[in-house]
Parts: structure tokens; C-alpha cells; sequence
């Protein structure tokens, strides 16, 4: 094909990194909302906290940052470490972190709120055994929400894990 | 994270799309402006009809969203290869009254949309053309011969009003 004539192209400037004082001001702002949440600090991963105490292996996974309105879940594992089983165990969630959530569901099913406690029964374990209580819930308000899960077998409280959520708006 | 990973994926093909789609889809917007107002709306429309209450997601993909696009511009600048790929250059549809076949095949342009642009501007045949130039946003540009004046263009108009 022919070689046509073109228009002139742009002539060249130096090329340089230079801003607007708005720019300066904000980008850092615009840069960091990502570069917090690839870091997580703005919710998605979650986080297991475990505790060996009394003979009881306590495990609670959950999401320390959570969204407004979205469903979460805290997952507890329990396992007897002890040579001796463990009579009527229970879980025990706090009722103050609890109150403050929408719906939250037990499996297996929640038994009572017994004062500042939500008791979920864990039945009798014999040594070696694991139980695991799940529990779904919908934040309803941003904020934070403190409290903790423990394990009791009778009248014993054996091992306590807090729990820390960011409901962020 | 997942919010960022997914905007940045999303703008990725879109921008590659746009790209290999040609410069005629752009309607006056360069792609990466054009992805940005094809993106924010869905980005931010749950939010806004609490389909997805949470600001946080929304913020998060709005920000990633313009910290891209910055941060391409940026490296646009600088960058020409990066630039040219991006934006692709403009191309020559029309070289002193004759009209580039190959060119206007390639850039799916129609005589009839070259003789439109060439009327807005005053002009009436193709011989009163030096260039007709697809810019990289999918306008175009007309640039009449030397010796095609004002005086000219408003003889053209009016003859071409006449029939």
C-alpha cells in the first residue's frame, strides 16, 4: 500500500510526574481504601483464635471485620483433652455480643439464654472427642461488638475465648 | 480484597474488549473513561438501593476503580508504548480527497459517515479534503485542502442545502 501523508503528529514535551495540590492532598486517601482492604483491614479474612485450658481445646474462627447487613459466621470447636469425658458441656456465647445481631442461629440448636449467656448444649465428651457449634448471624448496626465464647461442663467454666467484631458501616 | 481483585480483573477486560472492539464504540470517551462510567454504576448501585447495605464494599470499589484508572494515566504518560496500546492512535481515513479503503474497512467507517463529518464542517466533496483523521475517542476530524476557505465552506453549505 502507498505511504500517505498524515497529519503532523504532536510534538513532544518533557514529561514529568507533576500535581494538582487536590491531588496531592487526596490520592493518598484514594490509594490507601484498597491498599487496606488487600491487607484485609476492611473486611473478608477470617481469623482463629485457640486456647488450651482445663483440659479443653477451645477454637473459635470468625470474621474480625465484617459488613454492614451481611451474613457471618462464627465457628467453635471444642475438643476434650482431658483422660477423663466431660459431662454435659455447653457452649456459651455473650449476650452482649449477640444482642446486638439479627437472627443469629445456633447448630445444634440454642438451649436457653441463661443470664449473660447463650448456652448451646454439647451433650457428654469423652476424652478425644471434638464438637463443633456453628453460629450465623446479620449485623444490623455498625460498631463494635465485644464479648466471648467459653466451654462449661457443669457448674465449671474451662476455657474462655474473647471475641472482637468490627461491624463496619 | 475480593472487591479490589474483582475491579481490577473486570477493568482489565473491559479496557482489553473496548480495545479490540475499535475506536468507533468509544462515542467521545476515551476506554479508560468509558470503563470507569460503564463500572462506578455497578459498583455503586447496591449500596444505593441497599441491595447491598454495606458502604464499606462500595467505597472500596470506588476507590480501587479510580486509583486504577490514575494510576494507568499515569503510566500512559510516561509510558508510550503503554500509551498507544491503551488508546490506540488515530487513523487516517481520508489522504488528500481520496478515501483510504483499507483504513475505513479496518475502522468499520462508511463513506456516508465521512461525507456527515465533512458536511458539519462546511464542505461538500471529498476533493476539498486534505484529511479525514479517526481520533483515538472515535470522533473524527476533518482538515479541508489549503485554499478551502470560509468563504468556500459557506458556498459548500448552502449548495449542499440547495440539493
Amino acid at each position: 500500500m502507498r505511504e500517505h501523508e498524515h497529519p503532523p503528529p504532536a510534538p513532544e514535551i518533557e514529561r514529568r510526574l507533576q500535581f494538582h495540590r487536590p491531588q496531592l492532598l487526596l490520592m493518598p486517601l484514594m490509594f490507601a481504601v484498597p491498599i487496606l482492604a488487600l491487607l484485609g483491614l476492611l473486611g473478608g479474612p477470617r481469623v482463629r483464635e485457640e486456647i488450651d485450658l482445663g483440659g479443653v481445646h477451645l477454637a473459635v474462627e470468625y470474621a474480625p471485620r465484617d459488613h454492614l447487613e451481611d451474613w457471618g459466621r462464627v465457628y467453635v470447636t471444642v475438643v476434650n483433652r482431658s483422660p477423663a469425658p466431660l459431662a454435659d458441656a455447653r457452649a456459651e456465647f455473650a449476650r452482649a455480643l449477640l444482642d446486638a445481631l439479627w437472627q443469629p442461629s445456633f447448630q445444634p440448636q440454642l438451649a436457653r439464654i441463661d443470664g449473660e449467656w447463650y448456652v448451646v448444649p454439647l451433650g457428654d465428651l469423652p476424652p478425644g472427642a471434638t464438637r463443633a457449634v456453628t453460629l450465623d448471624y446479620r449485623s444490623t448496626d455498625p460498631g463494635r461488638l465485644n464479648g466471648s465464647v467459653r466451654v462449661r461442663a457443669g457448674d465449671e467454666a474451662l476455657a474462655e475465648l474473647p471475641i472482637h467484631i468490627a461491624v463496619l458501616p | 480484597m475480593e472487591t479490589v481483585i474483582r475491579i481490577v480483573i473486570l477493568y482489565t477486560v473491559i479496557i482489553t474488549g473496548l480495545r479490540i472492539l475499535g475506536k468507533r464504540e468509544f462515542g467521545q470517551l476515551s476506554p479508560a473513561e468509558l470503563v470507569t462510567l460503564l463500572i462506578i454504576p455497578e459498583i455503586v448501585s447496591p449500596a444505593l438501593v441497599r441491595e447491598d447495605p454495606s458502604l464499606t464494599n462500595a467505597i472500596v470499589g470506588t476507590t480501587t476503580l479510580f486509583s486504577l484508572v490514575f494510576v494507568v494515566s499515569l503510566l500512559m504518560h510516561h509510558v508510550r508504548p503503554l500509551e498507544k496500546v491503551v488508546s490506540s492512535s488515530p487513523t487516517l481515513l481520508v489522504s488528500d480527497g481520496r478515501f483510504l479503503a483499507e483504513n475505513m474497512n479496518k475502522e468499520r467507517v462508511s463513506p456516508e459517515e465521512i461525507y456527515t463529518e465533512i458536511r458539519k464542517v462546511g464542505l461538500h466533496e471529498l476533493a476539498q479534503v486534505r484529511w479525514v483523521v479517526l481520533e483515538s475517542d472515535g470522533t473524527m476530524s476533518v482538515i479541508p485542502k489549503p485554499g478551502v476557505d470560509r468563504h468556500m465552506h459557506a458556498e459548500s453549505s448552502s449548495s449542499v442545502g440547495g440539493g
